[in-house]
Formats: structure tokens, C-alpha cells, sequence
């Protein structure tokens, strides 16, 4: 029982996932795992270090990590114990202009590999706003018909009152443990 | 060990790889194919029938295989598979146990605890069907090798239909004696004392005995007290028999099981019974592990059946901020309408935010209600027995004993968990830190990480723990001449790792600091990978989790990568190094940590590194005042400390010469950095000037510890000779007193005649950094004429060699002023002179070579150097020449390999010295760079691997320098050998193959030629290559007469050795074999039998003369037999009749072996060519000739023997 294999062995037994929340700058991350986490969303501001929230979802335990600009952080994403098994990549649906940038930044994470075979969920984020890209819209532009590699869905959503945010997330952890855990 | 051993993590770094099962279609073909297998064979043994089902297995075997890690991927396609498998074992025949095995091979993958509970068929009548389906293979008994495997997975199905909530008795059948219960308990305990099936069997009997109808009827009181209880009764620690042991292990791995699944209620009457056995029977301390272990892990259970679980554990749990995602979106979705309560249900969850407090606070009211039944004494002692099994030898009965004690104390109030937990931490700290007992240590680490992973370890405990965990994570004591401390130091990582997960930041900020400082030093230095690797997982953690209280964590997490780590040297003088420099914060703990632990440390490698990484950090950090307070001086102290011992003295004396270098480095960077550096100086150097001398009257330097501080001394004086400028304030300044400097003297006199190369070697280096720095201007001959005298007295080989090496590496003026260089000539070339007195002494030899090159590239420069003389360069080179023949061989073989390596890189070495020298420039004359360039070529042909990339480096070396002259084909040669880097010169195949080019030029033919062919009587890939070029100049008839001619040349040469001709003689058969004369045998077949003729005439020649050698090794007289016989293919009578006259000359030898051998060999050979050798002659001639050869009796005596050979020969037609 050295470390390194008892954390092989915990992590099967106790349904640990790793999300990253991911996505530009401005498209509401924070606001999101704020929200999941039921906490105050005004004083929301841009992310500087990283924050790391766990949630106990069904019988899973969440670790949800939102890295803002860390680029550096990468290292992390996956290493000899641990892996990140889900991307949530939040999209600013109003935000037309930087759409191009964003399918951009995309593509390149999913190259990554240290992210191979993770589970994605895009966010289509602030649809509460009027004028926000539709679904479809966002779908064509980020090119997501494209992306073989891993298992992915889009949703609109809104940090802002909620919506679907509980779904995505059901989708998202679902997904991951079938690839994952004994559903025992 | 070695620090960089691979260990088992190595392989596979990255777990989970795969998204799904694939190869799914592939697997339901296998299962298909079951279908076709032959319904009659079966007890047959048709051979391909069994290829099918073992390519069936294997090839399932192998797909499988590839999931073990990740098997829920299967899961979706399970009960399709299993369900035609399960067809197949129902309706065999024959295909029963090719399924069964595919079944159990599933099982395997998937564990057989989550298929008996998922994925096999459990409709009521399914439990009739699988007895009876045991019963069938029960009955039949197969022979099949894989009969077991049908069975266990029948008993896992068993399982699987055992848990139909219906009442057993329902499918009793009146035909039957025995009810279905006991039917099934028979068939479970038939197979539990078999211990492929134990496990399993155990696991249904508890599940079995946790049913309704098996506690109503009493079943599992029957089966407890009659069959449990008897056996473990009958233990006894020197018990012997191993029928009995088994079922002593299958009984407690039972009885486990049934505790695991059991309702507490039902089983709360057997646990004072069961502990008594455990105790009275002293089955805790058996000596067996398997045993041990079992025990230790009913013993939990026990205490567990008899505390009642809170509902949702203990109520005073530590919970950090976890909240439940479903609860705030919800909760947030419901109130979303109105804005008022929003805001107070976000203010009261975010109030609890950093208030585990409230949590507590409010469930502490509780305390009480729960707290009222007492813990019963039983638990107690269980609790004292698993902390003392937190001490045992095996890791197992270690860790079952941590989690055992997690989970009790998780069934228990409050007041008597924090007992319990300070009882844990005054065990550690008293009984397991102060007595060095490793293995208390780490149950006692694994313990505490359980509690904390819990949340049953509260955050005012923190205060008297952290201390514990400090204590651990240093933990490295030696035992004996082995090392525990590793497994501590791992488990007090596990500790911090669970802490980062356990506690809230606000709780935990205030161990943080001082944690990292802990864990980057186990990073950096521990000499144990596994340590190191274990502290940067625990630093992730705790950098992700308490980030915001960890200084630079995320910018250290990435210097700190898994694979990063894996090399030692990295850890210390690179990560170390960096964190030192730019992280003040971790550099002062860091430091401190090395002055106080690493400096001193039993591993030598550490306390190399150690030394090494104070000289970079002095040379850099902080101010000079710090470095000579903090680090230099008390080091200088702690040196003269009496009661260090060898190891300490060996580091801290090293340590201190590499810290003065480093000194030294900075102050010629930047003189003007400290004003107090005159004052702080003067000091250092008395300090040092007295150092060795006080350790010569103090006696460290003799006996063993005296050994083992010999290399340290050596680098403490070459590092304190480097920096003697730091010292002087001009340029006669001794710095030194003369009393230090005899002292150093004698010192590196005592290595350089030490009888271990390595330490010969560091004497050497600090005799040339010492004599540099003091001997520089000294004209005395004094030392050399002791050293010299030294060398011709001595009858000890290593001593010539060390000091040969440490005349040639005296300051040039020492050796040219004192009139002493002829003399050490002399010398020199007397230890490489070859006489049969000096022919073993290789290693003198060798160190010899180097040690005239060193004296050349010494002193050439000099006007008075006596190198300026043609004849003495051209002697040089010569005996140079001499050394790349030497073929020594003694009993370690080709010992003179090693002479002939270094005489290549010296002679190259030496060349291009007299090239650089414009005076003597014209000395190389292409005559010597010719023989210069064969000779290395020579060593290049070599069959030893070492050798051969030691020449081929000599060779592109010697190609590089721009002599004067010009070698013969230098361009082409360029062409062959520089235009790739890199070359692979211990692959023969891709050496060889360059090597056999030079075959074209005449100058280079004869020497590659005859050393080739050397080599590929050996090497089937030089043979390869010279048949090859012989293919592709097969129409070269000149280049071949050429060849020819020099085969003739190699074999009449009147000096030739034995390792020249049996290889030689052995390459021509293989060559002969590969018809690789053919074409020119066509065109000039007269030329060809000519010059084997000669060849065959120079051949007898050597046998007689070599007669006794062979006589010595008759194995030997094969390869000429060989070689004869394969000169018969040509079809030439003169030859023919030559060969065969000599040949059935072997008939005749005093060997009866040899005159074998010769027949057998003709034998084959006629086959081979009958129509050639026996042309024109009649059946019964050849069957005659083939009968001589296979049944003459070659033991009778000559004159018999006599009348056989001529009446073959005549039957050949020869005189």
C-alpha cells in the first residue's frame, strides 16, 4: 500500500471525477460554479488564481476546477493518478465578435493530451439575454460536428437563472461514469 | 539499490486509456466459433480440434486482457455473451468447458463479487438448473484441463440464483433426500477448502448466510457453531498440518464474509465467542501472514457489529464545504420566483461556508441523546488490538488495522473518539518515534490518514498531530545495512495528502507554509523515487486544495512533474537548486535541511549531491556574510566534531571544499561584493590549514573510517588547491604552512597508490589541482625521483599504475627543470614494453599509455621539451604501435583488448597533439600516419563490440585532423565514415557493412581482408557483409585474384597465430558454402584451383607444425575437415583427388574422434555432390562408398583402418 496505489484504488471506490471548467475570458465560468454552489453571483469577478469546488452529485464526488487564463496549469490536467474526465466549455452566446476566437481556442484544447478521451460539454451561456446566438448558430460556428474525439453535447444555458445548468451537468457526469465507475 | 531503480509505477503513468470495448464484434465471433467446434471428438485427441479451442482462449484471453483496469466498459455487452456461454456449458457436450473457461475469463476481468451480484441470469427456475448443472460436472469428472474453470463459474452463478428472495424450500423436489438449502450449503462447502475457489465460495457462504430462511432455520447457527467454531478451535500456532490450515483460512475468510453482509442483530450473539476463540487460540499473533491477516480482518468486524452506525456517520464529523449540486440548483430553480428568499438561502449556505463550525455546533446538542450506550469492553480491547496491530510486520495486517480503526471510530461518540485519537498520537510519538520502530510508524501514519480522510480527525487535533507527521516525513533511519524508513516517509505523504483533501483552508493555513518547506525536501533529496514521487503527489494536492495559502505553489507543481522527478540528480542540482534561488521563503528551510540531515546522510550519492549543490548555492545565493555564518563556517566546526563518525566527516569535508570553490567562483565574478571579506578570509584559512593536520593527530585518517573519508579528503583538497587564489595575496604566497602542505602530500600519496581505481582517480585529480597550486615554480626533483624510485621497487601492479599517471600529471616545470624527464621516459616506456615477465600486467600497460600521452601533452609546449626530437616522437609512436598488437590472453580471455582500446584512443590523441605543434608538425611522415590509420583499422574489424566503437571513434577522429599529409584514399574514406553522425559501431551488422568498402583500395585491402575474415569465423553479420561485397564484385575478377592471393599470403605466413587460423579457416567454409566463388570459378577455374591448391599446401603445413596445440583441442581438426570437404564442389579432378587423399589421412588420426568426424563429413558431402564426386560410376560403386563411410568401426587399429582408406580411394578412382 505505497501512496501512489492507494490513490489508484480510492479513486474507483469513492466515484471521484475531475472537471475543468474552461472556456474564454468573460463567459461566465465562475458565475457558473458560483452558482452551482449556491452562492452569491454579484460580486463575481475575473478569476485570478484557480478555484477547485466539490460537490457530491448522485453518488459522485465533483471536483470542479475553474482555471481562469492559467495556462500553466496544464500540467495538471492530467498526471499519473489522476485525470481530467470532463471539459465544460462555456461559450458568451452574445459575444458574436469573438466566436471566431473561441472555435480557435477550442480545437486547440481538444488537441491536448492530456485531456484525451474526456467527455465535453459546451455551455451556450447567458441566453437569458435577448439577441444571443440560437443553439444552432453556435454549433456551426464552434464547427462541434467536427470533433470525433470525444463524446461532446451542446446546451444552452444561464448562469443567470439556472437554466439548464442541472441538465448539462447530469448529462455531463452520466456520461463520464458509464466510461468510468461499476454503477454498482 | 540505485536511487533511479524502476519501479513498478514507471510503466504506465497514465491510467484509464481506453473509451471503449471495441473489439466486441471480434468477441461474438469467438464465442460463435464455440458452435462449430466438432460435437464428436470428444475424447479423441485430434490435434487440430485442440488448436481451435486454444486459439479461441487466447485470442479471448488476450482481447480481455486489455480491460482489466477499466472493465464497467464491457458492461453493455456482458449478458449477450454470457447468455450464449451459458448455452454452451447447458447443452455442451464438449463445448462445456471451452465456455466454461471463456466464462471464467470474464470473471476474472470483472471481478467475481460484481458478477455474482450483476450481469448472470437470476430468474427463480435458474436455481434449480445450475445445481443441477454442478451436479452434471460433478458426476462426469471431466479430464478437460479446463474443467475448473466450468465449475467456478457455475458456483459464481450459484451465487448469483442464491439471492432469489424466495423461500428456499419452495424448490425442494420429493424425489430428493436433501432440502435445496442443504443441497446448496454441500456443494459450497465441497469446494471452500480448495483454494482456487476459497475466496469466492467464502463470499456466497456469506451472502448465503445472510438470508431470511438461513437464520430462520437456523443454518447459520448450525454452520457457525458446529462447523466454524470446531475448526478454529482446533488452532494452534506450531500446528503442521496444511489440510487443517486451510480450513482454518477458509473458515475466518468465511465467517468475514457473513460479518460483511449479516444484519448486526443476527449476528451480535457469535461476536463474544468469536473474539474468544481469536484471543484464547492466539490466531492474532499466528505466524502465518495469511492467517494474521484474516484475523485481523474479522476483528474489525466484530467491533463493528457490535457499535450501531449513526445514520450518517459520526454526527460530529468534520465535513468540509461540500454541498450537494442537486441541493442549491433545486433549491435555486424552486425559489427562483422569489428574490427574498433567494437571498437568505444564499446567505445561510454561504454562512456555513467557512462554518463547519455551525454544523458541529448544532449536531453537538445531539451528543448526548446518541452518546448513551456505552462501549462495551469488547470494543475496547478490539480497539487496543488493532493499535497494536497498526505495529505488526506484515503491510496488510497494517492496513487493515488503520481502516478498521477509521471505521470504528466512526461508530463512536465524540468524548471517546478524541481519546481515542490522543491515545493514537502518544503511541506514535512515544512508543513508535523513540524506539525507531518503522513499521508502528507507518501503521500509525496510515491510521491517521484514514481518520482524516473520514473527517474524524478534527481540526483542534491539528496542533499535535502536525508535529508527528514532521517527524515522519523525515523519517530515515538505517537499519543494519537496509533502510525502512522509505514505507514511513511514504505514509506520512498519504497523511498530507489527505489533510489537503480534509480540512477547509481557514483550518489548515497555518501548517501550510512549514508543510511545503517538509514536502519540496522529500522532493528534492529523498534518495528514495517512490518518496519523492509520493511527496510531489501530496504537494499537487495540497497545491490545488489550499492554494491560496501555498506560496508559488503552481508555479513549483510544474518543475515538480511525476517523470521529472524519476531523476536523482535533476531533484538536487537543478529543481533544488532553482526553488533555493528564486523562492526565499522554501531556500533558508531547504538549506537547513541539507546542512542538518543531507550533509551527513548514510546513502553517499546524497552526500555527493549534497556537496555539490552547496558549491552552486554559494556561488549564488544570499550575501557572503550569510554564507560564511550559516553554511561555511559551522560546517568547518562541525568537521572537528568528535562525535561524527566516518560517514558524517566523509560529507561535511567534502561539502566544505565545494563550498569554498563556490566561494572562490563568486569572488572572481564579483571581487567587491563583501567589505568584511579580508576578515571573514583570514579566518577561513587557518581554519582549513589546520583541519587535516588535526585530523591526523586525532586518527581519523587511518583505519576503516579513515577509508571511507579517503575520496572526501581528495576533493577537499583539490577543491581548496582550485581556490588557492582566493587566498593569495601575491603571487609567492604559500597561503599554506609547510607543515599542511606535507600533510595534504601524504595524503594524495596514500591514494594514488590505493588499491581502488576510484580512489587512485580522485587522489589524481587533487595531485594536479595540489601541484598546481603549489608546486607550480618548484625546480626540486625530489617527488618524482620518490615517485620513480617508487615504480621500480614496488611488485604491486596498481601502485606503478597510479603513480605512472602522477609523474605525467606534475606542472611542466617541475618535471623539465629538474633534469628528470629522461628518466621518467625511461620508466614509462619500460611499463609498456611487452616481455614474457610484463605480458599480464594489462592494466599497467594501459595507464601507462595514457600516462605518456599525458606527459606529452604537458610539456611539448616547452622549448626545452625533449619531444622536439624526431627519433624519441617517432619511438613514441612506435611503441604506441606495439600496444594496438597486444592479443594477450590469460584466463579472463582477451585480456589485451583494453590495451588495444586505449593504445587506439591514445594513438589518435597523440597525433593530433604533434599536429598542433608547429615545430614538430613535419614529423608525421605519411609512412607513419599510414601504419598509424591500419592499425586502428586493424582493432576496427574486431568482433568485440567495446573495441570496435572505441576504434570507430578513433577513426573519425583521426580522419578529422588536418595532418600535413594526405592518407591514401582520404576522400573516399571521408565519403564512407564522415558523412553520418552518430555512428552505431556496436552494431556489426551496419559496421561491418561500412567497413568492407575499403576491400577496393590495394592499400587497405589486406589489412581489412584478413581481419574480417578473423571476425566472421565468429560473426555470422561480418560474414554476412563480406559475401555481400563479394556478390556485388562477383565480375571483378581482378579485385578477386587479388583476394586470392592475399588468402594465400595470410595462411604461408610463417608467424601466424592460432586466433588467426581456425576463425580464418572457419570464415572460407562459409564463404565456400555460399557459393561466392562460382562466377569467377567459370571463367578462370584454372587460377582458382591454383590457389586453393597453394592454400590446402600452407594448411598441411600448419598442421604439422601446430600438431601438439591441435593435439591439445582435437575439436579443432573439424574446421579443416570442413573446409576440405567443402572444396569438393569444385568440379576439378587434380583438386578433387588432393582433397580426398587428404581427407581419408584423417581416417588415420590417432583420434578415433577426429577419423568420425572426417567420415561423417564425407558422408554428408557425397550426398551433397554425389553426381560430381562419383561421375560415371555404377549405383553399386556410390552405395559402396556411402557403406564404408557409415559402418566402418573407427576404433579398430590402423593397419584395418589402412586397407579402408585405399579401398575408398581406389573406389574414387585415385592412386
Amino acid at each position: 500500500m505505497v501512496l501512489l496505489s492507494i490513490l489508484k484504488k480510492l479513486r474507483r471506490k469513492e466515484k471521484e471525477m475531475r472537471l475543468l471548467l474552461v472556456g474564454l475570458d468573460n463567459a461566465g465560468k465562475s458565475t457558473i460554479l458560483s452558482r452551482i454552489n449556491g452562492e452569491e453571483i454579484d460580486s463575481v469577478a475575473p478569476t485570478l488564481g484557480f478555484n477547485i469546488k466539490t460537490f457530491n452529485y448522485a453518488d459522485y464526488v465533483l471536483n470542479v476546477w475553474d482555471v481562469g487564463g492559467q495556462k500553466s496549469l496544464r500540467s495538471y490536467w492530467r498526471n499519473y493518478f489522476e485525470a481530467t474526465e470532463a471539459i465544460i466549455w462555456v461559450v458568451d452566446s452574445v459575444d458574436k465578435m469573438r466566436l471566431g476566437e473561441c472555435r480557435a481556442e477550442l480545437q486547440d484544447l481538444l488537441k491536448e493530451e492530456r485531456l484525451m478521451g474526456s467527455s465535453l460539454l459546451v455551455f451556450a451561456n447567458k441566453q437569458d439575454i435577448v439577441g444571443a446566438c440560437s443553439l444552432h448558430e453556435i454549433r456551426t460556428i464552434l464547427e462541434l460536428d467536427s470533433i470525433h474525439k470525444h463524446h461532446w453535447t451542446v446546451m444552452p444555458c444561464s448562469a443567470l437563472t439556472g437554466q439548464n445548468l442541472l441538465e448539462g451537468i447530469d448529462w455531463l457526469v452520466n456520461d463520464v461514469a458509464q466510461r468510468l465507475f461499476d454503477p454498482d | 539499490m540505485t536511487a533511479d531503480a524502476v519501479d513498478i509505477y514507471d510503466h504506465d503513468p497514465v491510467y484509464f486509456s481506453l473509451n471503449e470495448f471495441e473489439q466486441h464484434e471480434q468477441v461474438k465471433q469467438l464465442i460463435e466459433q464455440i458452435g462449430s467446434i466438432d460435437n464428436q471428438s470428444v475424447e479423441t485427441v485430434n490435434t487440430n480440434e485442440q488448436t481451435d479451442v486454444e486459439l479461441i482462449y487466447d485470442q479471448f484471453q488476450y482481447i480481455l486482457n486489455q480491460y482489466q483496469e477499466q472493465p464497467q466498459l464491457l458492461d453493455s455487452y456482458l449478458p449477450d455473451m454470457i447468455l450464449r456461454l451459458l448455452n454452451y456449458i447447458e447443452h455442451g457436450p464438449n463445448k462445456n468447458h471451452i465456455a466454461g473457461a471463456l466464462l471464467h475469463q470474464i470473471i476474472k476481468v470483472r471481478g467475481f463479487k460484481v458478477m455474482t451480484t450483476r450481469f448472470l441470469p437470476h430468474e427463480p427456475h435458474h436455481l434449480i438448473v445450475v445445481i443441477k448443472l454442478i451436479d452434471r460436472e460433478l458426476e462426469e469428472n471431466s479430464s478437460s484441463e479446463n474443467a475448473w474453470a466450468t465449475l467456478y463459474s457455475l458456483l459464481v452463478w450459484l451465487g448469483t440464483t442464491c439471492m432469489v428472495p424466495l423461500d428456499l424450500c419452495r424448490f425442494d423436489s420429493k424425489s430428493s433426500k436433501q432440502t435445496t438449502m442443504v443441497q446448496i450449503l454441500n456443494i459450497y462447502k465441497r469446494f471452500l477448502c480448495n483454494s482456487v475457489y476459497m475466496r469466492m465460495v467464502a463470499f456466497n457462504i456469506g451472502h448465503f448466510m445472510s438470508r431470511q430462511d438461513s437464520i430462520r432455520l437456523l443454518c447459520l447457527n448450525d454452520y457457525l457453531t458446529g462447523e466454524i467454531f470446531p475448526i478454529l478451535e482446533k488452532y494452534d500456532d506450531k500446528l503442521n498440518d496444511e489440510n487443517i490450515i486451510l480450513r482454518i483460512t477458509a473458515s475466518l475468510q468465511t465467517v468475514s464474509y457473513i460479518f460483511k453482509f449479516g444484519q448486526r442483530l443476527n449476528l451480535i450473539a457469535y461476536v463474544e465467542s468469536l473474539y474468544n476463540v481469536l484471543i484464547d487460540k492466539k490466531i492474532l499473533n499466528a505466524k502465518r501472514i495469511v492467517i494474521r491477516r484474516m484475523a485481523y480482518k474479522l476483528l474489525q468486524k466484530l467491533a463493528m457489529i457490535l457499535l450501531p452506525m449513526p445514520k450518517h456517520g459520526a454526527a460530529w464529523r468534520y465535513r468540509r464545504g461540500v454541498r450537494n449540486l442537486l441541493d442549491s440548483l433545486t433549491l435555486k430553480k424552486n425559489t427562483s420566483t422569489a428574490t427574498t428568499t433567494t437571498t437568505t438561502t444564499t446567505i445561510k449556505s454561504s454562512s456555513t461556508l467557512n462554518g463547519h463550525k455551525h454544523e458541529t455546533n448544532q449536531d453537538g446538542e445531539n451528543d448526548d441523546a446518541e452518546d448513551n450506550s456505552n462501549v462495551p469492553s469488547t470494543v475496547e480491547s478490539i480497539i487496543d488490538l488493532l493499535m497494536a496491530g497498526l505495529s505488526d510486520k506484515e503491510l496488510y495486517v497494517r492496513w487493515s488495522s488503520a481502516k478498521g480503526l477509521g471505521r470504528i471510530t466512526n461508530r463512536l461518540r465524540k468524548s471517546y473518539a478524541a481519546q481515542l485519537v490522543s491515545h493514537l498520537c502518544d503511541r506514535i510519538s512515544t512508543v513508535a518515534l523513540l524506539s525507531c520502530d518503522h513499521y508502528a510508524l507507518q501503521g500509525g501514519c496510515l491510521a491517521l490518514a484514514e481518520l482524516a480522510r473520514r473527517g474524524l480527525l478534527l481540526p483542534e487535533r491539528l496542533g499535535s498531530v502536525m508535529p508527528i507527521v514532521h517527524k515522519s516525513l523525515n523519517y530515515d533511519e538505517k537499519l543494519g545495512h537496509q533502510t525502512y524508513g522509505h514505507i514511513v516517509r511514504d505514509a506520512a505523504c498519504y497523511v498530507c495528502w489527505s489533510f489537503a483533501r480534509a480540512f477547509d483552508t481557514i483550518d489548515f493555513r497555518s501548517y501550510t507554509a512549514d508543510l511545503a518547506g517538509m514536502l519540496l525536501c522529500i522532493i528534492c533529496f529523498d534518495w528514495n523515487v517512490q518518496c519523492r514521487r509520493a511527496a510531489s503527489a501530496a504537494l499537487q494536492e495540497n497545491v490545488g486544495r489550499q492554494g491560496e495559502y501555498f506560496p508559488h505553489g503552481i508555479d513549483i507543481i510544474q518543475q515538480t512533474d511525476y517523470n521529472l522527478i524519476g531523476k536523482f540528480d535533476y531533484c538536487f542540482l537543478t529543481l533544488a537548486f532553482a526553488l533555493i534561488k528564486y523562492y526565499d521563503i522554501y531556500g533558508k528551510y531547504m538549506i537547513e535541511h541539507l546542512l542538518k540531515y543531507k550533509i551527513i546522510h548514510w546513502k553517499k550519492e546524497t552526500r555527493l549531491l549534497t556537496s555539490q549543490l552547496l558549491e552552486k548555492t554559494s556561488s549564488t545565493y544570499g550575501t557572503i556574510e550569510e554564507i560564511y555564518e550559516t553554511i561555511l563556517l559551522p560546517v568547518l566546526d562541525r568537521c572537528l566534531d568528535k562525535k561524527n563518525d566516518g560517514i558524517a566527516r566523509h560529507g561535511l569535508l567534502a561539502s566544505c571544499g565545494h563550498i569554498v570553490y563556490g566561494l572562490y567562483q563568486r569572488f572572481q565574478k564579483n571581487p567587491n561584493e563583501c567589505q568584511r571579506l579580508p576578515e571573514l578570509r583570514e579566518n577561513l584559512q587557518n581554519k582549513i590549514s589546520n583541519l587535516l593536520n588535526e585530523y591526523r593527530l586525532q586518527g581519523y585518517l587511518e583505519g576503516y573510517s579513515g577509508d571511507l573519508i579517503r575520496p572526501s579528503l581528495c576533493s577537499f583538497i583539490e577543491n581548496i588547491s582550485r581556490s588557492i587564489d582566493y587566498f593569495r595575496q601575491n603571487k609567492d604566497d604559500m597561503c599554506l604552512s609547510n607543515e599542511t602542505i606535507d600533510c595534504w602530500q601524504t595524503i594524495i600519496d596514500e591514494c594514488i597508490s590505493n588499491l581502488d581505481d576510484d580512489v587512485r582517480q580522485v587522489g589524481l585529480n587533487a595531485l594536479k589541482a595540489f601541484s598546481n597550486a603549489f608546486y607550480s615554480n618548484s625546480t626540486s626533483s625530489h617527488l618524482i625521483d620518490r615517485y620513480l624510485g617508487k615504480i621500480s621497487i614496488t611488485s604491486q601492479e596498481h601502485i606503478r599504475q597510479g603513480l605512472s599517471l602522477a609523474v605525467a600529471s606534475l606542472p611542466s616545470q617541475m618535471l623539465l627543470g629538474s633534469k628528470t624527464i629522461d628518466k621518467i621516459l625511461d620508466c614509462l616506456f619500460k611499463l609498456i614494453t611487452i616481455t614474457n615477465q610484463s605480458q599480464h600486467l594489462i592494466k599497467q600497460r594501459k595507464d601507462s599509455l595514457i600516462a605518456l600521452c599525458d606527459l606529452y601533452e604537458n610539456t611539448h609546449l616547452h622549448s626545452s621539451s625533449p619531444f622536439s626530437n624526431q627519433t624519441l616522437v617517432n619511438k613514441l609512436i612506435n611503441s604506441f604501435l606495439r600496444c594496438t598488437r597486444d592479443y594477450t590472453n590469460d584466463r579472463f580471455g582477451d585480456s589485451g583488448r583494453l590495451v588495444r582500446e586505449k593504445a587506439c584512443s591514445q594513438i589518435v590523441r597523440l597525433l593530433q597533439l604533434i599536429n598542433e605543434n608547429s615545430q614538430t608538425k613535419n614529423f608525421l611522415t605519411l609512412t607513419i600516419l599510414q601504419n598509424c590509420f591500419c592499425a586502428i583499422l586493424t582493432n576496427l574489424c574486431s568482433k568485440i563490440d567495446d573495441l570496435r566503437m572505441n576504434s570507430g571513434e578513433s577513426v573519425i577522429k583521426f580522419l578529422n585532423i588536418p595532418f600535413g599529409e594526405k592518407i591514401e584514399h582520404k576522400n573516399e574514406l571521408n565519403t564512407i565514415f564522415l558523412n553520418q553522425n552518430d555512428i552505431d559501431w556496436r552494431n556489426s551488422q551496419i559496421a561491418f557493412t561500412m567497413i568492407v568498402q575499403l576491400l577496393i583500395y590495394d592499400k587497405y585491402r589486406y589489412v581489412i581482408w584478413s581481419n574480417c575474415l578473423i571476425t566472421a569465423g565468429d560473426l555470422s553479420n561480418a560474414s554476412q557483409a563480406l559475401y555481400t561485397f563479394l556478390k556485388t564484385n562477383k565480375s571483378n575478377d581482378y579485385l578477386i585474384n587479388l583476394l586470392l592471393n592475399d588468402l594465400e599470403k595470410i595462411f604461408s605466413d610463417q608467424r601466424i597465430q592460432m586466433r588467426v587460423i581456425i576463425p580464418s579457416i572457419q570464415a572460407c567454409e562459409r564463404l565456400l558454402s555460399q557459393s561466392t566463388f562460382e562466377n569467377y570459378y567459370e571463367k578462370h577455374s584454372k587460377q582458382l584451383i591454383q590457389h586453393w591448391t597453394n592454400i590446402i599446401q600452407s594448411l598441411e603445413d600448419i598442421l604439422t607444425k601446430k600438431l601438439q596445440t591441435l593435439n591439445n583441442n582435437p575439436t579443432l581438426y573439424l574446421h579443416f575437415i570442413k573446409l576440405y570437404c567443402s572444396l569438393l564442389q569444385f568440379n576439378n579432378i587434380e583438386l578433387k583427388n588432393l582433397v580426398l587423399k587428404l581427407l581419408t589421412k584423417f581416417f588415420l588420426h590417432n583420434y578415433p574422434w577426429v577419423r568420425r568426424q572426417a567420415a561423417q563429413n564425407l558422408y554428408d558431402t557425397c550426398i551433397l555432390f554425389n553426381d560430381d564426386l562419383l561421375l560415371g560410376d555404377d549405383e553399386d560403386k556410390s552405395e559402396q562408398v556411402m557403406n564404408l563411410l557409415t559402418e566402418t568401426d573407427w576404433e579398430q587399429n590402423l593397419d584395418e583402418l589402412t586397407k579402408i582408406r585405399q579401398t575408398l580411394l581406389n573406389l574414387f578412382h585415385i592412386e
